[in-house]
């Protein structure tokens, strides 16, 4: 376990890397570097010359991404060039907000999609299980920056229940976002929770475990549900993990204060270090989450444990 | 093709044959198929139906912000433009693009997977290893950094997006070779000394398209909806083209009084993904062998 584990973070080595020379690479290649947007009419060369320098962005581009990577094996992200701020600290300022809305998210679609996902399972075939199919492929084919833009209509602007964007209603503010980014994955975990289900249902174990006399709903929430998790869980953290790489959109339209619409922004603004350090802290982030969702499977189901335990043995025979 | 297929019986239904039989039962796939076939008859008579100068990008200051009413079904936007003329014409824009990046998606993706699952070992190794660093990079801004960096055209917006499809379509050519590769009449090619290349397109791609059809016309779906994203955030195609994703960034500064502006392009959108949805899904079910009977 511990060999897989490191296994897992030493991947992020080649990423990383791979990441921080694309971002480089391309905004090198971007008409107008950062200096750019600074410079005024009235400043001669020589002051352009030295504003650039002190940017460090009179250095070749190889030479930046050198140093840059030099910094991050120290832990120093760098300062990102708008703010003048170390990118840690503006990251850090708003990882919270996307953390916030990640988990809303995730509460939303699991709270609606399991129960969903079992009984359209229990019920296949029926009027109900048909709905929800034809629900799950429109809760995916909606994209969600329109259906914020919409939710804004319908409860901010005609009814003012609900705050258009930003962040200081505490948790009035967040549902909307929630549920921008929750629809899409809910679709997708509902349609995940049905066939997971529908797989576990034919078990042969079910009908002992009714024989026995199990009720009905021990046999579901119990017996079934467990054995269907892995791919339930398996969507459900990839769905949360996605929710810090993938929810600028969603964090635009609402205005929401979140590392998605920073990176957006830096890009935009051409500011290196601020894009270049926040996304590689969230593939830190999405990679861990993904790792902590392979420690978690042992947890839900002991059979893993015994797939490592017996890849080892065989290793150590072969 | 499909008017003896129900008489007969299934044995004597040719491949093709007994897809499209499978297929015509899936009501969403049928009802999918032919919102995209009116949605490409619309993209390519755009201009017979509409006149480019006058109807799409013309303004009129007389009749701006008019709500929608028989003469403009869709209302007008702040120019006084006929947005029905404006959405319908963006189908022209919005599928072509999204059929350009699949199609690049295709070309690059099928190769690369393909050699990934038939080489296996080391190339496989560093090819997905490559792979797994694009997708570490979450999609829209990929698409961000790459209109940044080779400047905002309608060329450029198609090769940003192609990105994801290229990792798709090879992610899924790698998997459905892998399961073919070692089939006993991939082995007999092999043994009649047939070279790689003729192997594997001659034997093991055909034997790999109908997930790669799937994930096609869900790519389109995608690739759709990934343009007009960029064209939202104000990183597609340069005003004043009629895309989906720059009518709703335009109407979003008019939410407030004229939400019918970014009700109709979103609709269009929307409408446009779930056709292709639908019928994605139903050819995943009717290509599906484990369903033939």
């Amino acid at each position: 376990m511990l060999k897989y584990t490191l296994k897992r973070i030493l991947l992020l080595i080649p990423t990383i890397i791979g990441i921080s020379l694309f971002i480089f690479l391309a905004m090198e290649a971007a008409s107008g570097d950062f200096v750019s947007t600074l410079i005024t009419e009235e400043m001669t060369d020589e002051e352009v010359h030295a504003l650039r320098a002190s940017y460090g962005l009179d250095k070749p581009v190889l030479e930046r991404y050198v140093d840059y990577m030099w910094n991050l094996l120290h832990g120093d992200l760098g300062t990102s060039y708008t703010s003048r701020m170390p990118v840690m600290e503006l990251f850090m300022q708003k990882i919270g907000n996307t953390t916030m809305l990640a988990v809303a998210s995730t509460i939303v679609c699991i709270l609606i999609s399991i129960p969903l996902g079992i009984f359209a399972a229990r019920h296949r075939g029926s009027i109900f299980d048909n709905i929800s199919n034809v629900l799950g492929v429109l809760g995916l084919s909606i994209p969600n920056f329109w259906l914020g833009l919409m939710l804004i209509v319908w409860f901010s602007v005609q009814r003012s229940w609900l705050p258009p964007g930003g962040n200081d209603d505490g948790i009035l503010s967040v549902i909307l976002p929630a549920i921008t980014v929750g629809t899409g994955h809910t679709a997708i975990l509902m349609r995940t929770t049905r066939s997971a289900m529908l797989d576990t249902l034919r078990q042969d174990y079910l009908r002992t475990a009714r024989a026995k006399g199990v009720s009905e709903r021990k046999v579901i929430n119990v017996h079934a549900l467990r054995n269907a998790m892995i791919p339930i869980l398996s969507v459900a953290l990839t769905q949360f993990a996605g929710c810090f790489g993938g929810a600028a959109l969603t964090e635009t339209v609402f205005g929401w204060p979140g590392v998605g619409k920073m990176v957006v922004d830096a890009v935009k603004q051409r500011d290196i270090p601020l894009a270049c350090g926040t996304l590689i802290m969230k593939c830190i982030i999405i990679s861990l989450i993904g790792l902590a969702t392979d420690l978690l499977y042992v947890v839900v189901d002991p059979r893993v444990k015994t797939q490592f335990a017996s890849a080892k043995r065989g290793k150590r025979n072969g | 093709m499909g008017e003896n297929t129900v008489k007969k019986k299934n044995k004597n239904r040719t491949q093709g044959q007994e897809i499209w039989f499978r297929l015509r039962k899936n009501i969403g796939a049928m009802v999918g198929l032919t919102v995209v076939i009116l949605l490409i008859l619309t993209a390519v008579f755009a201009d017979v139906l509409f006149d480019y100068d006058t109807d799409v990008i013309g303004y009129e200051i007389s009749e701006r912000k008019q709500a929608p009413s028989a003469e403009h079904p869709f209302g007008t936007d702040d120019m006084g433009r006929d947005l029905f003329a404006r959405v319908l014409y963006g189908t022209r824009y919005s599928l072509s693009i999204g059929a350009a990046a699949v199609l690049i998606g295709i070309l690059v993706g099928v190769p690369y997977g393909a050699a990934c699952g038939y080489f296996g070992g080391k190339v496989d190794l560093y090819l997905m290893r490559f792979i797994d660093i694009i997708r570490a990079v979450p999609g829209l801004l990929m698409g961000i950094v790459i209109v940044s960096a080779l400047g905002q055209s309608t060329f450029n917006l198609i090769l940003a997006i192609s990105i994801g499809q290229i990792v798709s379509i090879a992610n899924i050519t790698r998997a459905s070779v892998l399961t073919v590769k070692n089939q006993e009449y991939v082995e007999s090619a092999r043994n009649i000394g047939l070279s790689e290349g003729r192997i594997i397109l001659k034997h093991i791609i055909p034997n790999c398209l109908s997930p790669i059809l799937v994930q096609v016309t869900l790519g389109v779906a995608s690739a759709i909806v990934s343009a007009s994203s960029l064209s939202f955030l104000g990183l597609g195609i340069p005003v004043p083209e009629p895309e989906w994703g720059a009518l709703l960034s335009a109407g979003r500064g008019f939410i407030r009084q004229y939400s019918y502006m970014t009700l109709f392009p979103g609709l269009a959108i929307m409408i446009t993904v779930l056709s292709l949805n639908l019928l994605g899904d139903g050819l995943r079910d009717a290509l599906d062998p484990k369903l033939r009977k």
